[in-house]
Order: structure tokens, then sequence, then C-alpha cells
């Protein structure tokens, strides 16, 4: 368990929330537009899809919050309202809205790297990743997003798209071993 | 220490990224990837991948997306936007009381003689407010005759939307 998830201050202002209280609505939506937004830039191509679909998950929770059981830590519960919501609006876009295309968007080179050429290697590699990404199932997708938009574990991961823990793990290995093959084939076609 | 295959290798580099390699499985793991350069490899571009997903974070959106969502809120779907659905659970209260008014008005209006119960329908429509007109005799007759058996379908229909009402409401209990 998180340390965060230990106090679970969202809980209590969750239950404010779902009373009517608006500025425990606008806490909570400032305590988890981060996550979500993360989540969503995942599943989508471009930052400008990601915080539309991100300002739907909180206008979604925002009908559902009376729904929350105040008994029970409101991260989990907060996941999977995110992933169904996500998962519900891109399975009804039309294809050509779901596949937002920006492969000449400028990636964001790792500013850890004091190394020119190494930070342009790993922008170049970003660019890729989010294209082959964006290509993924979407429930490969969703297990991707969740691990590195917050970390999650596998057990997590599966509490909140309701699926088995060995699911998540197959997925995850496919998801990853799909995205290694498509940038080894992209270095290999690419002149030296 | 036993030689792992090179399918158990890239088993045990995925594990690996997220910190679920058995302990006792690194020194094996180690030792394939040292002499098998095509493994090697694997692993190298595993970490590529996953340094890149890490990357791939937009970081916070600030107060600013707050301000959004909070004026999406207040002015409700816009035309031509996607309207945000309605709550099942918030529908299904509304169906629940739908039926409930229904069972009750069915009752009242069944205890109610048929000239009383028209009255009292009239007295809550205003376009209907002005004098009910004395219906002639045969009319009053065959409603009196229908007024019996208002409790039968009126109960059968006010049961019927309390049904779908819980249904709804039960439904509506998941995220």
């Amino acid at each position: 368990m998180r340390p965060m998830e230990r106090t679970d201050p969202d809980r209590e202002t969750a239950a404010r929330a779902a009373a009517g209280d608006g500025p425990a609505f606008r806490a909570l939506v400032d305590a988890w537009r981060g996550r979500v937004l993360a989540f969503c830039a995942r599943m989508t191509r471009d930052r400008a899809t990601a915080e539309d679909l991100a300002q739907e998950v909180f206008l979604h929770l925002y009908q559902v919050l009376r729904r929350y059981d105040p008994g029970r830590p409101f991260a989990p519960w907060m996941r999977r309202v995110t992933a169904n919501c996500v998962l519900n609006r891109l399975r009804a876009r039309p294809a050509a809205t779901r596949s937002l295309d920006d492969p000449d968007a400028p990636p964001r080179a790792d500013s850890r790297s004091p190394d020119p050429v190494r930070a342009a290697e790993g922008a170049d590699q970003a660019r890729a990743v989010r294209l082959h990404l964006a290509r993924l199932p979407e429930g490969w997708r969703a297990v991707v997003a969740l691990r590195y938009s917050e970390g999650l574990s596998i057990a997590e991961i599966a509490s909140a798209l309701d699926l088995p823990e060995n699911t998540v793990k197959t997925r995850l290995f496919r998801a990853r071993e799909a995205l290694r093959e498509a940038l080894r084939t992209e270095r290999e076609g690419r002149p030296a | 220490m036993r030689p792992l295959s090179c399918a158990d290798a890239r088993a045990l580099v995925d594990a690996r990224l997220d910190g679920r390699l058995p302990s006792g499985d690194d020194a094996a793991l180690r030792t394939h990837l040292e002499a098998c350069a095509p493994c090697a490899a694997v692993a190298a571009d595993a970490r590529r991948v996953h340094s890149a997903l890490l990357a791939l974070h937009p970081g916070d959106p600030g107060p600013e997306f707050t301000e959004r969502v909070i004026a999406a809120l207040d002015r409700g779907p816009a035309p031509g936007e996607a309207a945000i659905p309605a709550p099942r659970g918030r529908f299904a209260a509304a169906v629940a009381g739908a039926a409930a008014t229904t069972a009750l008005a069915a009752a009242a209006v069944a205890l109610l003689p048929v000239e009383e119960a028209a009255a009292s329908v009239a007295s809550r429509i205003p376009l209907l407010a002005s004098p009910v007109p004395a219906l002639p005799e045969p009319a009053t007759r065959l409603l009196a005759g229908i007024g019996t058996a208002v409790p039968v379908w009126a109960a059968a229909a006010a049961g019927a939307a309390a049904l779908l009402g819980a249904f709804l409401a039960g439904r509506s209990a998941r995220p």
C-alpha cells in the first residue's frame, strides 16, 4: 500500500463532495487531475485529446460520486471510475477521432540527460513508443497506462480494471514486447 | 544453478522491469544475458521501452484545468457537445418516485366516487379546472362500472412501475 493510501485524505473529501460540497469537489479535481491526465495521456496520442478525456472523467465523476462508499478507500474506486469512463468514451468514438496520430509533434527530450545526442535518441524513442502505444488494443493500453501513470502493482491494476492478475501480467508483457519489436523494426529500417 | 532458456530469460527480463524478479533468478538471468547476445539485445530494448513509457508523463495540467472542469459543470453540455450521461441513480430514483406517485394516485382515484375523482384531477390541471359538466345518466353508470375495476389495473400498473424503479435503482449501485 502506498503511504498516501494509508491515510486516504480523499475519502472524507469525496464524502463531502458527494453530499454537494462544491469546494470539496474542486479539491478532488485538484488532487486527481495529474493522475487522471497521466492515464489519459497514455490512452491517446496527443495532449489536447488527453485533456479533453480527463475533463470528461471529472464530469462523469461528478455524476457518479454519490455512489462512492466512504467506508472504502477512495483511490481504487476512483481508478475504476477513470478506467471505465476512458475505455467507454474511446470505444464510443469513431475510429477517425480515436486515432489522432501526431507523429510530428515535438517530443519532450529527457531533461535529465546532459548528453544532447542521447537526449535526442531518447526523444526519438519516446515519440516512437507513443506512436506505437496508440496502436495497441485499448485493453493492453489501459494496463500500460495504469502501470506507468501511477506505478501501480499488478494487483492494483487488476483491481482497477476488474481483471485477473494473470491477464494483467500477460497484457503488460505483450504490450511491452510489441513496443520493443516496433522500436527494433524502426531502428533497423532507419538508414545509418 | 539451472540454466535458463531464452523464453524464460525474456519473461524474467519483463518481470524485472516491474520489480517482480525472484531474487534467486537474478544471478541466472545475468549469466544468461552475458552469454546470449539476442537476449541481451532484448533486455536493452526492454529498458528503452520502459524508460520511454515513463517519460510520457504529461505533468500536472495546473489549476486552470480545474477551472475548466468547474466551468463545464456550471454551464452543462454545450450545443453539439456530448451530453453528460444522465446518472442512472437519479433516473432510477425518478422512476421510483413516479411509481410511488402513480400508486398513491391510483389508490386515491380508486377510493373516490367517479365524479369526485374527475373533479379532483381536473382541479389540478389549470386547463381543466373549469366546472366539470354533469355526465349524462348512461355515462355515469358506465364509469361507475369501470370504477370497480380501477383498483385492479391501478395496482398492477403501480406494481410494475415500482418493480422497474427497484431494478434500475439496484443497477445504479455500480460505478
